[in-house]
């Protein structure tokens, strides 16, 4: 009899637990990051109460209450914001999350091809109608660099909500003790390397670097972007690399020479081994005084804030520009995007742009400002641009007035981001084969350059016959 | 037989038909959960991506998203430079550690089977790998390697090594560095399940072995290997399968590097599906190495039966 209840129990539960995972879809309840639960979410309410505007991203929630409480006030009795926290910015966390059927007014995310694979898989919103509405050219507001590479067929889908512009810090103390003057702000790649160089001393474990980078990742392809621009290893129409380009094995060149002939560079071993790709080591390591110099975008002196770690009494950080390929008349300066979009299938198209607009052109200084990063659009006037950095570059240790000085002066920029589909995939992973090989000693620069032209040409053309 | 004595025996097995069908019942109520639960998340997902390695498809396009690609995906496999090579790695990866993890084992095994001192704490010392998170521990493992003062170079120069091996960083050596970190790691499981093999032999045959004269050579090839024959069996499907599916040390150490001397078909898998979004071609994938497993789990389950 006991074993016939148990049976029965458990068929019960069984029933009860499916019907109950089948009907979450069903249900309007979702939980916010703050713990709360929030009912009536979707659609546009009958009653007065306000329309709850879901906003997904990885930032940490404490870093949006701001932008969640001035938003909730200016928009009072009509939105509400909901804040709905991300694990990261991974492509496959974001995809689930749109998979997943839950509310999302405003979708967040890193990288250029994952969000043309949305936008061309009828995941997004084309948001021309609202610059249109509001009477704005998206070239004009966010730049002609941005624009170049979010236009997809004439169609806007992302707007980027900050721009990581790359530049490097360095630490003034070792400077100094090094008797080497500060970099000057139109500095070349030749004084970058003989600059680091006078820096570099020791041996094995004590061993202090004259530059910690991303080379094998990011940095190898400085120079090439700065010189060939967006979409810098793509030929005008698209249809053949340009790896077989000077340029790129100049670029490539040079960072082999700095980390495997000068060895003035964090070795490839040592960043992967002692993690300095994650961004608190990275700055930690500047001011601990284990290389003078930082390869980052702005955002790195974040990482200066005590919420990061204590920094030592009297740290004195510098920054600077990006080195300059020889030649160049005025600063050229990389930078990449993180972007916001409007899924398709959005239930109130205007409280979704509402909130796309305030997070990325009205009030930018309240989600990319305290990330330390710059918003995606121009500044209008000098006033702006400076009440803006007075927000990003406000950190212990860092000096401020110079890091202003620094990103006052004219530059043109390039963006970094990569939407164009054919071959990146095939292409990004045999760069990273490569690379590896190249900063491991295994490859020549010249039999990777190659490499990268032939089977590059090759996924191209591969995925153009499809 | 009367006819009453008929009729009484045909109701009693009637009674007892009932009583089967109801235990039946009951039995598959007990089941449910579990079965439930298998095809849901098992059986289910498993069709599906059989459904989807005939296709093309990346899943935020929607199930509407899906085309029909006969084997194509399959064809593309055999001409796949990196799949040819994640296989390739893979199998290295199952012939370096699988029988070489099982011979220290059985060394370790042996040893703590005898008496030795604080025999309990030594045995929870080699389990600890099997249970630490495999993240932390290949986070570790990258600082043990590091070529420049990595402690394990530090220690082969010490002893006379000029040029040590540049382990994660060479391709010759990257997924031999993965290798002895597997085997590290599975050392503490092996050891428990030979134990509890080793403890299974009657005594009895070492003592009539030991009054025939026999050594202690003789005893471990002649009574302990033999003896232990179904554990070892067992233990070599399972490593081997263990091994086909390894994927966070080469995703935390080298991801797939330098160049692709250390991808293994399930993080070639893990790429194509999710950083691009090619979720047919990763699923005919994942078939080919659901075969390799299968070939292997049957192999072992036809064992058990023929043991039963």
């Amino acid at each position: 009899m006991k074993r016939n209840i148990v049976a029965l129990f458990l068929v019960i539960l069984l029933i009860i637990s499916v019907l109950g995972g089948c009907s979450q879809e069903s249900s309007p309840s979702t939980s916010s990051s703050n713990g709360t639960t929030n009912n009536s979410s979707t659609g546009t309410s009958s009653t007065s109460e306000p329309y709850k505007v879901h906003f997904w991203a990885w930032t940490n929630p404490d870093n949006v209450k701001p932008l969640i409480e001035q938003f909730n006030k200016d928009f009072a009795g009509k939105y509400e914001l909901v804040y709905e926290k991300l694990a990261d910015a991974e492509t496959l966390t974001i995809n689930t999350a749109l998979a997943s059927g839950e509310p999302i007014d405003v979708m967040t995310q890193s990288g250029a091809f994952d969000t043309r694979v949305r936008a061309d898989s009828g995941q997004y919103l084309a948001l021309n109608e609202f610059f249109d509405a509001w009477g704005k050219s998206y070239a004009e507001l966010l730049g002609p660099a941005a624009e170049e590479v979010y236009n997809f067929d004439g169609k806007y889908y992302a707007v980027p909500y900050c721009r990581n512009i790359q530049v490097v810090y360095f630490n003034k103390k070792m400077f100094d003790a090094a008797g080497v003057p500060y970099p000057d702000p139109n500095w070349t790649w030749d004084d970058f390397r003989e600059t680091a160089k006078k820096l570099t001393h020791g041996e094995g474990a004590n061993k202090v670097y004259g530059v910690m980078a991303d080379f094998a990742n990011e940095y190898w392809r400085e120079i090439a972007m700065q010189k060939l621009g967006n979409f810098w290893y793509y030929n005008e129409d698209f249809t053949a690399t340009r790896f077989d380009d000077p340029a790129v094995k100049e670029s490539l060149q040079f960072w082999y020479d700095m980390a495997m002939v000068d060895k003035t560079c964090v070795p490839l071993d040592e960043y992967k081994a002692l993690k300095y790709d994650n961004d608190t080591t990275g700055m930690n390591g500047l001011y601990q005084g284990k290389y003078a110099m930082l390869l980052v975008p702005v955002y790195g002196s974040l990482y200066l804030n005590e919420s990061y770690g204590k920094i030592p009494e009297g740290t004195d950080i510098g920054m600077t520009n990006m080195p300059l390929p020889a030649g160049s008349s005025k600063p050229i300066t990389t930078f990449y995007t993180s972007t916001a979009s409007i899924p398709a299938n959005v239930k109130n198209k205007e409280a979704a742009w509402t909130l796309l607009k305030y997070i990325c052109f009205d009030r930018a200084d309240l989600f990319a400002g305290p990330k330390a990063m710059h918003p995606g659009y121009d500044f209008e006037t000098a006033e702006e641009r400076r009440a803006f950095e007075d927000i990003i570059f406000d950190h212990p240790g860092l000096d401020k007035d110079m890091a202003m000085q620094v990103m006052a002066l004219p530059r043109d920029l390039v963006c970094e981001d990569n939407s164009v589909i054919q071959g990146q995939a095939v292409i990004n992973e045999l760069i990273k084969a490569d690379i590896s090989k190249v900063f491991n000693g295994e490859m020549s620069v010249d039999d990777c350059v190659k490499d990268l032209k032939s089977q590059g040409d090759a996924a191209i053309a591969k995925d153009l016959k499809k | 037989m009367s006819t009453s004595t008929t009729v009484s025996a045909v109701k009693k097995q009637q009674g007892h038909g009932a009583l089967s069908k109801h235990e039946n019942l009951i039995g598959w109520a007990f089941l449910s959960l579990n079965l439930a639960g298998y095809i849901l998340f098992k059986l289910i997902p498993l069709i599906i991506a059989l459904v989807l390695s005939f296709c093309e498809w990346n899943f935020v396009s929607g199930w509407e998203g899906i085309r029909f690609v006969g084997l194509e995906n399959y064809g593309q496999l055999f001409s796949d430079e990196v799949f040819l090579v994640s296989l390739r790695n893979t199998i290295f990866y199952a012939i370096a550690t699988v029988p070489i993890a099982i011979f220290i084992a059985l060394i370790f095994g042996v040893i703590l089977n005898d008496k030795v001192y604080f025999k309990s704490i030594l045995r929870l010392v080699f389990y600890l790998p099997n249970i630490s998170s495999m993240v932390a521990v290949s986070l570790v493992w990258m600082f043990l390697f590091l070529p420049s003062y990595g402690p394990i170079n530090e220690f082969l120069q010490t002893i006379g090594i000029a040029n040590p091996p540049r382990w994660l960083n060479a391709s010759s050596t990257s997924l031999l560095s993965i290798a002895i970190v597997g085997i590290w790691q599975v050392l503490g499981y092996n050891t428990i399940i030979i134990l509890a093999g080793l403890q299974g032999i009657p005594e009895s045959l070492y003592e009539a072995a030991e009054m025939d004269g026999a050594n202690a050579m003789w005893k471990f090839f002649k009574i302990t290997i033999p003896s232990l024959s179904n554990t070892l069996f067992f233990l070599t499907i399972i490593s081997i399968i263990r091994s086909f599916q390894v994927f966070t040390p080469v995703q935390i150490m080298t991801e797939g590097g330098p160049g692709t001397s250390s991808s293994v078909i399930v993080y070639y898998i893990y790429t194509t599906a999710f950083q691009y979004n090619n979720i047919g071609y990763a699923s005919s994938m994942a078939w080919v190495l659901f075969l390799m497993v299968f070939v292997f789990a049957a192999a072992r389950m036809r064992f058990a039966n023929k043991g039963d």
